[in-house]
């Protein structure tokens, strides 16, 4: 299923309730990353993506997995272009409070633009050997 | 590795904690070289800025040397003496693509925080607490350095140090407050802030051709140093003199076109505005004491411009927001941008036309770190700039 071919046909699109295929895939894909259930607190996030409608994957399974594995929960994903800037608007809405969307949404984002997922380390652990500012 | 540490609110420590290992493919580390301590630090240090953990990693402003690189890094290779923007930017979305780097929308991975408060999230920032990122920062032996393509910049051999370490923050800082002031030709620039952000955004007003440059603070130390690092500047010492009535009569009665406040959060003032702002923020967290912002509001001629270069991290009571509207002042604010603006710095300090070496009044090992910080916190003996140097057990003194 060619998605952004519907976009340009049909304009802002559901992207994973329009084939068995796509969400067969999606939770192959999820499946293959390992990633867990969403938590309880659900809404909307949307975020810009800074790339142009025609470059995005026409595949679903060649979305990044945080995104796939949305379909896995019963999240309408929307991909739509903004109108003069040449980048492009994900919108995933979770219909039953499904959580934890931002941080996948914004992973998808981060993977689309950048390539990859942005990792902060732990707080290292402590060994004070001096002193204090008084 | 040796780290310097916040341990809670006015304590700081020197700790032993892990190396730093390459976690993403575009990372970079770095061997630290040099790091300055900056007035922004001491906000977390006093306790102002929220999500500091007890062992967290302080130190933003730094330069050092490559020692190993990501499978993506094409700009750096293992050797490269680099100074590196305090602002994490990707590169790759709308507003780095735009130069606005300190809004990046992927450097921060833990922007809910800063969502809640700000409504969006900003760049993330080393070693600047869990509402920038939770990235280790710069006092400490080693750092990892995301994005280093982005952030990192070649020091070119005939700079020192010390002349490269301020492009990391005070220098870009500085001239993005200048430039945002609307600095040049005819255009007469008041700075709030002696320190060296302050010095900076009056040597970059200068640069900019600007009429007059006067430099405002209540610390006579700053205000010397500014005299002698700044020729041409005027001062105003705020202990002595009126400051609106000075700027009053220094500009016929219109006042400064430019105001920069260089200050930020914890600005003092004088009598029972002092006493009332500091049992404010003691009492009330998030609010900010901005008396150095509502004078630059207040003294601002008609239809100028305040650029707020001081760092506020919650919110500002009585802010004269009439003054705004019925003078049509225009604000503008924001982290540096350090990335659009690092290599035209290099290249005038390269020319000669700026020395940002001048801000670094102290030098000293990691393990002096929190005297370097008391030293700072407390503006004794001068100090401006104290510089750490975590890889030497004896600091370079200064050049005779």
């Amino acid at each position: 299923m060619r998605y952004l071919e519907l976009i340009r046909k049909n304009g802002p699109l559901t992207l994973f309730a329009v084939s068995g295929v796509a969400v067969l895939r999606a939770l192959r894909h999820a499946e293959q990353a390992g990633l867990k259930p969403l938590g309880r607190r659900g809404g909307t996030y949307t975020v810009e993506i800074n790339r142009d409608p025609d470059s995005l994957p026409t595949d679903a399974a060649q979305w990044p997995a945080a995104l796939t594995a949305l379909a896995v929960e019963v999240v309408d994903v929307q991909v739509d272009p903004i109108p003069g800037r040449h980048t492009t608007r994900l919108r995933a809405t979770a219909r039953d409070g499904y959580g934890d969307l931002g941080r996948r949404v914004r992973e998808t984002k981060q993977i689309l633009e950048t390539g990859e997922i942005l990792r902060s380390p732990a707080v290292p652990d402590r060994d004070a050997t001096a002193g204090e500012l008084r | 590795m040796k780290a310097l540490c916040w341990q809670g609110v006015g304590r700081l420590a020197v700790e032993t904690v892990p190396d730093p290992v390459l976690l993403n493919r575009q990372d970079a580390l770095v061997r630290v070289r040099a790091s300055s301590v900056c007035g922004s630090d001491l906000h977390l240090l006093n306790g102002f800025v929220p999500a500091m953990k007890p062992g967290d990693v302080i130190g933003h402003e730094f330069l050092g040397d490559v020692i190993e690189v990501g499978a993506d890094v094409r700009r750096h290779r293992p050797g490269d003496r680099v100074v590196v923007a305090s602002p994490l930017g990707c590169g790759a979305c709308v507003h780095c693509a735009q130069g606005r780097w300190s809004l990046c929308d992927n450097s921060n991975p833990q922007p809910e925080l800063a969502e809640a408060v700000f409504g969006h999230a900003g760049a993330g920032i080393f070693g600047y607490s869990h509402a920038f990122g939770g990235f280790p920062g710069s006092h400490a032996e080693y750092i990892r350095v995301p994005f280093a393509d982005h952030g990192a910049f070649t020091v070119p051999e005939e700079l020192s140090d010390e002349q490269a370490l301020f492009l990391s923050d005070a220098a870009p800082t500085g001239w993005m407050a200048a430039e945002q002031a609307g600095a040049g030709p005819g255009r007469t620039v008041a700075v709030w802030g002696a320190g060296g952000v302050g010095q900076m955004a009056a040597r970059a007003a200068q640069l900019m051709h600007a009429e007059e440059v006067v430099v405002i603070d209540r610390v006579p130390a700053r205000l010397e140093a500014a005299v002698r690092n700044l020729p041409g500047v005027m001062t105003i010492d705020a202990t002595e003199e009126n400051v609106h009535e000075r700027l009053v009569e220094l500009y016929a009665g219109r006042g400064p076109d430019c105001c920069i406040e260089a200050v930020g959060m914890e600005s003092d003032s004088a009598g029972p505005q002092r006493v009332y702002d500091r049992v404010k923020q003691r009492l009330i967290p998030g609010t900010d004491r901005a008396g150095a912002l509502r004078q630059a509001v207040r003294a601002c001629a008609k239809g100028g411009t305040v650029s707020v270069a001081g760092v506020f991290g919650g919110f500002v009571d009585k802010f004269p927001m009439g003054a705004v509207m019925n003078k049509a002042l225009t604000l503008r604010s924001g982290q540096q941008h350090g990335q659009k603006y690092i290599p035209d710095l290099i290249d005038a300090v390269v020319r000669g036309d700026l020395d940002p070496s001048v801000l670094a009044t102290h030098r000293m090992g990691l393990d002096q770190g929190p005297y370097a910080y008391e030293l700072f916190n407390h503006r004794a003996d001068g100090c401006l700039r104290a510089v750490l140097y975590p890889g030497r057990s004896e600091a370079p003194q200064p050049a005779p």
